[in-house]
C-alpha cells in the first residue's frame, strides 16, 4: 500500500467531520503489521483472508487491487475508483451530509454511566437518563446533562433526515432498516414514536409494498450477478432474475436499476 | 524515453483490466463489511449500522 501517509492525513483532517477510512486486505494482520511500519496506518484495517467482503464487490479473483469505494452517509455507494483517482473535493461534498455523533469532550463524572450508554449507541437511554440531572445543584452537571441530551437530539434529527430522504428516493429497504434501528436506538425519545408511526404509514401503502418487493428481488439478482464473478457464461441466472424483476415490477425504482444492470451485463 | 512510453502503455492497460474486475455499484447499498481481525478500531469491529451517518472510504489493498 503506497499511500498510507496520504490516507492518514485524510483520516486526521476529516475524522471529526464523520469520515472513516477502512482498508481491507486478504493478507494476515501479522503481514500487515510487519510490512506497514513507516508510516504506521492510523485508519481502520481489516484482515479478511476468506475475502468475504471483497467478494461482494469484485468480479472474479486476482487483479484489480488496489481499488476504492466511496460510501455516503446513507450507506449507498457513490463512487468507485483506483485510489489515485480519489478527489478530496468529493469527500468534502459528501461530508456536508454526514453527522458525527461523538461527544468530543469529557463530561462530568456523575454522568459516566450515561456517557457509556451513549458510547454504546443507546442514545435514547442516555437521553432519558440525563433528564434527572437537568435540575442538579451542580451547574457543571446540569450543563453536561443538557449537552448530552442535545447531542442525542441532534443525532435523532439527523437520522430522521436520512429516512426522509430515503422515502423521497423510494429507497424503502434502507428506510425500513433505519426505522427499525431508530425505534430501538432512540427508544424513549420522540423520534422513536415518529419512526413507529412512519413504519405503520408505509406498511399501509400498497405502492411501498410493491417497491419493497422489487428492491428485495433486486438484491437477490445482484447477489446472483456477484456469484457469477464476471464470467459471461455464469451470468444467465442473474440476467433471468433482472428480466423477471423488470416484468413483475414495472415502473419501480428497482426496475430501473435492473434495466441498467441488464444494459451492463448484456441481455 | 521509448521504454517509458511502453511502460506507461502497460500501466494504462493494467488499469483498464483492473476497472473491469470490479462491480460499479454507484447508487447501490454498500454490502456489509466484515473481516477476521481489525487494527485501529478499538474493541468493536465496525458494522454498517455503526457507519450510518458517516462517509467512508473503503479500500481493498495488498501490502506488496
Amino acid at each position: 500500500m503506497k499511500q498510507v501517509g496520504h490516507l492518514n492525513e485524510l483520516q486526521r483532517k476529516y475524522f471529526d467531520k464523520g469520515l472513516r477510512i477502512i482498508a481491507i486486505t486478504a493478507e494476515s494482520m501479522g503481514t500487515v503489521e510487519s510490512k506497514m511500519k513507516s508510516p504506521a496506518p492510523e485508519f481502520w484495517i481489516g484482515s479478511d483472508p476468506s475475502r468475504t467482503t471483497q467478494s461482494q464487490f469484485i468480479k472474479g479473483k486476482g487483479g484489480g487491487i488496489p481499488h476504492s469505494y466511496l460510501i455516503d452517509a446513507t450507506g449507498n455507494v457513490v463512487g468507485d475508483m483506483h485510489p489515485a483517482g480519489l478527489k478530496e473535493q468529493q469527500i468534502e461534498a459528501l461530508l456536508k451530509d454526514a453527522f458525527d455523533p461523538s461527544l468530543q469532550r469529557d463530561l462530568h463524572g456523575s454522568l459516566k454511566s450515561l456517557v457509556k450508554l451513549y458510547g454504546k449507541g443507546q442514545y435514547g437511554k442516555a437521553w432519558a437518563g440525563a433528564a434527572r440531572f437537568l435540575e442538579d445543584e451542580d451547574r457543571a452537571v446540569k450543563a453536561d446533562a443538557a449537552f448530552l441530551r442535545e447531542v442525542a437530539e441532534a443525532c435523532a434529527a439527523f437520522r430522521r433526515k436520512l429516512v426522509e430522504s430515503g422515502v423521497k428516493n423510494k429507497d424503502y429497504l434502507t428506510v425500513y432498516d433505519d426505522l427499525a434501528d431508530i425505534t430501538k436506538t432512540f427508544a424513549g425519545m420522540e423520534v422513536a414514536t415518529w419512526a413507529a408511526a412512519t413504519k405503520k404509514k408505509l406498511d399501509a401503502d400498497p405502492e411501498v409494498a410493491q417497491e419493497l418487493k422489487a428492491w428485495k428481488a433486486l438484491r437477490k439478482a445482484q447477489g446472483k450477478e456477484r456469484k457469477a464473478e464476471g464470467k459471461a457464461k455464469k451470468l444467465g441466472p442473474a440476467r433471468t432474475a433482472y428480466k423477471r424483476l423488470v416484468k413483475n415490477f414495472p415502473g419501480t425504482a428497482a426496475a430501473k436499476r435492473a434495466e441498467e444492470a441488464l444494459r451492463r451485463i448484456g441481455g | 524515453m521509448r521504454g517509458l512510453a511502453i511502460r506507461m502503455l502497460m500501466l494504462a492497460s493494467l488499469a483498464a483490466t483492473a476497472q473491469a474486475d470490479w462491480l460499479s455499484m454507484n447508487g447501490d447499498r454498500a454490502p456489509e463489511i466484515s473481516a477476521k481481525t481489525w487494527l485501529n478500531t478499538g474493541k468493536n469491529a465496525p458494522s454498517n449500522a455503526d457507519l450510518r451517518g458517516k462517509v467512508y472510504l473503503l479500500e481493498f489493498f495488498a501490502t506488496w
